[in-house]
């Protein structure tokens, strides 16, 4: 997509789309039953810059976005978490902004970085004693080497006296004493966005603050910023419950694919990063060719187009052309699994891979996501109400990102039931949408409640823009009328068919997550069993569990099915002593499930 | 970029490109240059809004017509600060059963499937002090979703499945307290601040969760889920009087009955100032919380301790906290303060910060030194124009649409904050001068009361050791109390 901007450069404006309203967004009729979209402005600059714009006047207020085609998937090797630091950077000012005076303050970020190639040189010998064992921790100061130790401190000192020419935090300043509100920005695997919302008579403010960090950046501050970035991954990742978990299982998911490697980047490699790194990734990757402007609200286009050309007509076109990430993941061929012990309640993620945005399967699995989620979900209903086995709502649903895609279906499990019961009972109802019946009740339902979020996700400044950037920089801004559209096409025969293709059992990536007790998992046991097994003498207990755990465990359909049938038949023929009755059905129940899951993945897989 | 481009790019910075491409505004060189267009904001007031049914029914209506959507927003005069004795979780499980346990003429699951095929939102929650409900949908299918929301609201069934359900999720939950640092930090402040006994520190235990039954539920509803106890905002598409007259309608004949709760005692206790220290396994980074009580909102000072907490820690990388601990010194990804000011009591002064465990020591320091700071020397007059200028230019931005503005109205009719505070707000902030700041600073900001809360590796955040104050330690600020952590259940040690 990328490339295509690029090609549009003829003319001072090239019109990308003959779709222009004064209005934003049409009429609704009397009875209005669907959305009938967003229809924005497109606009391509000369030195390929993008803008999509939405004029809205019903609040005084633009929400206004800048979208770059670069994120953590862009990450050179070794420098993980390079695209997120930087856009830490790009709010440390430039020549004009944050500085009392830019010529004297280089000479001061030129010495700072002599001499951290000098402590780098000599953070690679502390590493190298890592290594062998001598130390244990480049980042504890008591380990550090006399060397480091005197370095680090007249390091310390030259950035207090650069202090003097830093004007703390100006970019932020600016915004908010200017009523910018919801001031951020993102960092994510194939994108990298500053957004702002400001009064509508403030927006020549962002044009001016975003052209000149576009190109003008200085990397000030750069390994302070570096120390909060590896807080961040502390706050987020490092320190949280499940974090370190969570991260794990991305990287075993992706096997081959940049997905894989988080954002925040491995510690390691964010810890040894440095200023130079980061201006060439800034000069790579920061290009009005490799941008996409959006605003939202109460503007006149023409003013903005004014205000476009002012600003942005005067940064060239980069130079270097970008490629894609080329990678591609290879198709699983076995089944990966993964245990946690963590605080936290038990919990089974399983995912398969599937599809990119924008992909023609992709509609159908929105729809399977939702078929399955929610309070009248599938999974709801077979999980919570009757099996009385999940703990609150499963989740479920697709995520299709710029060069691939997964769905994932996650679901807290009651501390009675183990993840292992709760996974079967899921790859029985994904055989169920792939060969039982869908009713036109439920596909009905679902279409409803697209037709619903199609309204709703139109409806604030701030999330239209997000939406209108975020597709466009993955595929392309029409994409939000386009995807309610398809899912409302979709049929009970496209649900089979892509349960086929992408839901084999075989190839699923399994997470579980048991709750730490400060020894090994705990034996749960299913409440119903317990009931039964009061009736039962202690001594048969060890049996009685053995055997279950043995029809868990069966891989033998026919043999399941056989042994379930003859004890029905047992049951129904009156045979079976009253007070064994319940143990029975209870086994029946526990062996049909299994053949159940075992016979959806058999399917699966032929 | 490479040199040639950048050579060719210099007179566009040196702000010769407008000379050379016609009809091209030439860029200011800083944007403090910029000349903004004029423009003013008048919140519309509240009167605008206000409608009373005949039941005495407070309605906040506003017609929003760009999209074809129905929201209600509903405050509920009831809260577990009423929760019966040794019934603690009693109204939080009413208002999540109101929405799921069915109703009087269907079933849990036949009120789930007519919710879900209008794609309609019907939520309700209730809080210490508040209960809130709320009703989206398409305005097509606005009488549908409104006859299932009274429905629900005034006869619900409390399904004993679904309560059974929701009892054995909380159960499970209630020993899941101590997994999260911020989660042991939020429980342990509150202890800290407002005591053992008070009812904003009353949490559910295994015990109050078990004895409750469906028979509670019914009767607690029965007492405070009616049209005297709540107040309403609805925005979309519609005409307003027809809108009133539908609300007429639907609540019509629906009994009033006992009043909820107006106003929630004010904790006895008094904080004990020192340094509390919680162990928790397995994190690098502490989470500390330093402060002490602070006031009831609607005094004199109120508008000067905003511009105050707007410095010291609230607005943003404007503030000092964060320059020094983020910026300057790279301690925290996230570090701030605010000095709330109680609706119903006092409330907390509190800052924080989360850091590396060595660099907790280091970190509290400078966050001391900048609340001592605050009350020794006045404020620059760009300290206060800043603070002022963050609160002021983004106030349109607090109603970013017509239930924004329902909703704020809302809050205040609920606890009775004078309806023209909004009109004078931008005015009253625009007064503070730095000397309110300093008065202000010093006469509710107290360092000798402060409690300082870290929860994290002990022993590491006690130890101390980053490189540029390697001998500071946390037991450096007063008497330190390592606390183990509390039994997730009942909350005691």
């Amino acid at each position: 997509m990328s490339g295509r901007r690029r090609k549009r450069n003829a003319g001072i404006w090239v019109a990308a789309s003959a779709l222009v309203l004064t209005s934003g967004v049409q009429a609704w009729g009397d009875a209005p039953t669907r959305s009938s979209g967003i229809q924005p402005k497109v606009v391509t600059m000369k030195n390929g810059l993008k803008l999509l714009l939405v004029e809205r006047h019903e609040d005084p207020t633009v929400a206004a976005g800048m979208f770059y085609d670069v994120g953590a998937v862009n990450d050179p090797a070794g420098q993980s978490g390079i695209a997120h630091l930087f856009e830490h950077m790009l709010f440390k000012g430039t020549h004009i902004i944050g500085t009392t005076n830019y010529e004297q303050e280089q000479s001061h970020i030129r010495k700072q970085d002599e001499l951290r190639d000098q402590m780098n040189t000599e953070m690679d010998r502390m590493r190298d004693k890592k290594r062998l064992g001598e130390i244990d921790d480049v980042l504890d100061p008591a380990q550090w080497s006399p060397e480091y130790v005197e370095m680090n401190a007249r390091y310390t000192k030259m950035v207090e006296s650069h202090r003097e020419f830093v004007k703390n935090n100006e970019l932020f300043n600016l915004y908010t004493t200017n009523g910018g509100a919801g001031l951020n920005a993102g960092t994510m695997h194939d994108l990298t966005m500053y957004f702002v919302q400001l009064p509508a008579n403030k927006l020549e403010l962002f044009f001016w603050l975003e052209s000149d960090r576009m190109v003008n950046g200085v990397m000030r501050e750069f390994y302070v910023e570096r120390d909060n970035v590896r807080e961040e991954r502390r706050l987020r990742t490092e320190s949280t419950p499940t974090g370190k978990y969570d991260e794990a299982f991305e990287a075993l998911f992706w096997q081959s694919h940049p997905y894989g490697t988080p954002v925040l980047g491995w510690s390691s490699e964010v810890e040894s990063i440095t200023r130079d790194d980061v201006r060439k990734f800034y000069q790579e990757y920061y290009t009005p060719n490799n941008c996409i402007l959006v605003l939202v609200g109460d503007f006149k286009t023409e003013n903005v187009l004014a205000l476009a050309e002012q600003y942005f007509a005067r940064i060239p076109k980069g130079e270097v052309p970008l490629r894609p990430v080329i990678t591609e993941e290879p198709p699983p061929i076995a089944e990966r699994r993964f245990y946690a012990e963590a605080d936290t309640n038990p919990r089974v993620r399983m995912r398969f891979h599937t599809v990119a945005i924008g992909h023609k399967d992709e509609a159908v699995l929105d729809v399977i996501g939702e078929l399955l989620s929610g309070k009248t979900g599938r999974l709801y209903k077979r999980l919570v109400t009757e099996e009385e086995a999940a703990l609150g709502q499963p989740r479920a649903g697709n995520q299709g990102r710029k060069y691939a895609g997964y769905f994932e279906i996650s679901v807290t499990v009651k501390e009675d039931r183990t993840p292992e019961e709760l996974e079967q009972f899921v790859i029985a109802e994904l055989g169920k949408l792939q060969h039982g019946e869908i009713t036109d009740y439920e596909l009905e339902k679902v279409k409803n409640q697209v037709l619903s979020s199609s309204v709703r996700r139109l409806q604030s400044n701030f999330g239209l823009m997000f939406q209108l950037g975020l597709f466009d920089t993955w595929h392309d801004w029409t994409y939000i009328n386009e995807s309610p559209e398809r899912m409302l096409a979709v049929t009970a025969d496209d649900i089979h068919r892509v349960m086929a293709k992408y839901f084999d059992p075989k190839t699923r990536t399994v997470a579980i997550y048991r709750t730490k007790e400060g020894g090994g998992p705990v034996e749960a046991v299913d409440p119903e069993l317990a009931k039964l097994l009061e009736d039962v003498p202690p001594e048969a207990h060890g049996q009685i569990k053995a055997a279950i755990k043995q029809m868990q465990s069966s891989d033998d359909i026919k043999q399941l099915r056989e042994q379930s049938g003859m004890m029905e038949q047992a049951l129904a023929s009156g045979q079976v002593p009253e007070d064994r009755q319940a143990m029975l059905a209870y086994f029946v129940k526990i062996m049909k499930t299994r053949a159940e899951a075992l016979e959806a993945s058999k399917k699966e897989s032929d | 970029m490479k040199l040639k481009t950048m050579i060719l790019a210099l007179p566009a910075w040196l702000g010769l490109f407008g000379a050379v491409a016609m009809a091209k505004a030439p860029v200011p060189a800083h944007p403090e240059k910029i000349n903004y267009p004029a423009f003013t904001y008048e919140l519309p007031p509240a009167s605008q809004f206000r409608a009373v049914l005949s039941n005495g029914l407070v309605v906040y209506i506003a017609e929003d017509r760009l999209f074809p959507t129905f929201d209600m927003s509903v405050s509920l005069r009831v809260g577990g600060a009423i929760d019966p004795e040794g019934k603690a979780g009693l109204a939080a499980l009413m208002g999540e059963q109101i929405r799921d346990g069915g109703t009087k003429s269907l079933t849990p699951e036949e009120l789930d499937e007519k919710l879900d095929f209008l794609a309609a939102s019907a939520r309700t929650s209730i809080g210490d002090t508040r209960g809130r409900s709320g009703l989206s949908c398409l305005s097509k299918d606005v009488d549908a979703a409104l006859a299932l929301w009274v429905e629900m609201m005034r006869y619900p069934r409390f399904d004993e499945d679904r309560l059974r359900l929701a009892k054995e999720r909380r159960l499970q939950n209630i020993k899941r307290r101590n997994d999260s640092t911020n989660s042991i930090q939020g429980i342990e402040w509150g202890f800290l601040m407002n005591g053992e006994d008070h009812f904003s520190n009353r949490y559910p235990s295994s015990a109050s969760i078990s004895g409750i039954t469906r028979d509670d539920l019914a009767a607690f509803h029965h007492r405070f889920i009616h049209p005297g106890n709540m107040v309403i905002a609805v925005a979309g598409d519609f005409d307003r009087a027809v809108m009133l007259k539908k609300l007429e309608q639907v609540f019509a004949g629906w009994p009033i009955g006992e009043t909820g709760p107006t106003g929630f005692d004010a904790p006895t206790h008094k904080p004990k100032p020192g340094v509390y220290v919680l162990h928790k396994d397995d994190v690098n980074q502490g989470r500390v919380t330093i402060g002490h009580k602070s006031i009831v909102r609607g005094g004199p000072d109120e508008f000067a301790l905003q511009v105050m907490q707007g410095i010291l820690g609230a607005t943003g990388f404007r503030s000092r906290l964060v320059a020094r601990v983020r910026s300057n010194e790279g301690l925290a990804y996230n570090t701030g303060a605010r000095y709330e000011q109680g609706v119903n009591y006092a409330g907390d002064f509190t800052a924080w910060f989360q850091s590396k465990s060595n660099s907790c020591a280091y970190a509290t320091q400078i966050v001391l030194e900048e609340i001592n700071r605050m009350r020794d020397e006045k404020v620059s007059q760009q300290d206060v124009d800043d603070a002022v200028a963050y609160v002021v230019e983004s106030f349109p931005q607090r109603f970013p649409n017509k239930m924004a503005i329902l909703r704020t109205y809302l809050a205040d009719e609920h606890t009775g904050r004078d309806p023209k505070f909004w009109q004078s707000y931008v005015d009253n902030v625009k007064r503070v001068t730095p000397d309110d700041v300093l008065r202000v600073a010093k006469k509710y900001l107290h360092p000798d009361e402060l409690v300082i809360l870290a929860v994290g590796d002990a022993s590491a955040m006690r130890a101390g050791g980053h490189d540029k104050a390697p001998d500071l330690r946390l037991d450096g600020f007063g008497k330190v109390t390592e606390l183990p952590l509390r039994d997730p259940d009942t909350l005691t040690r």
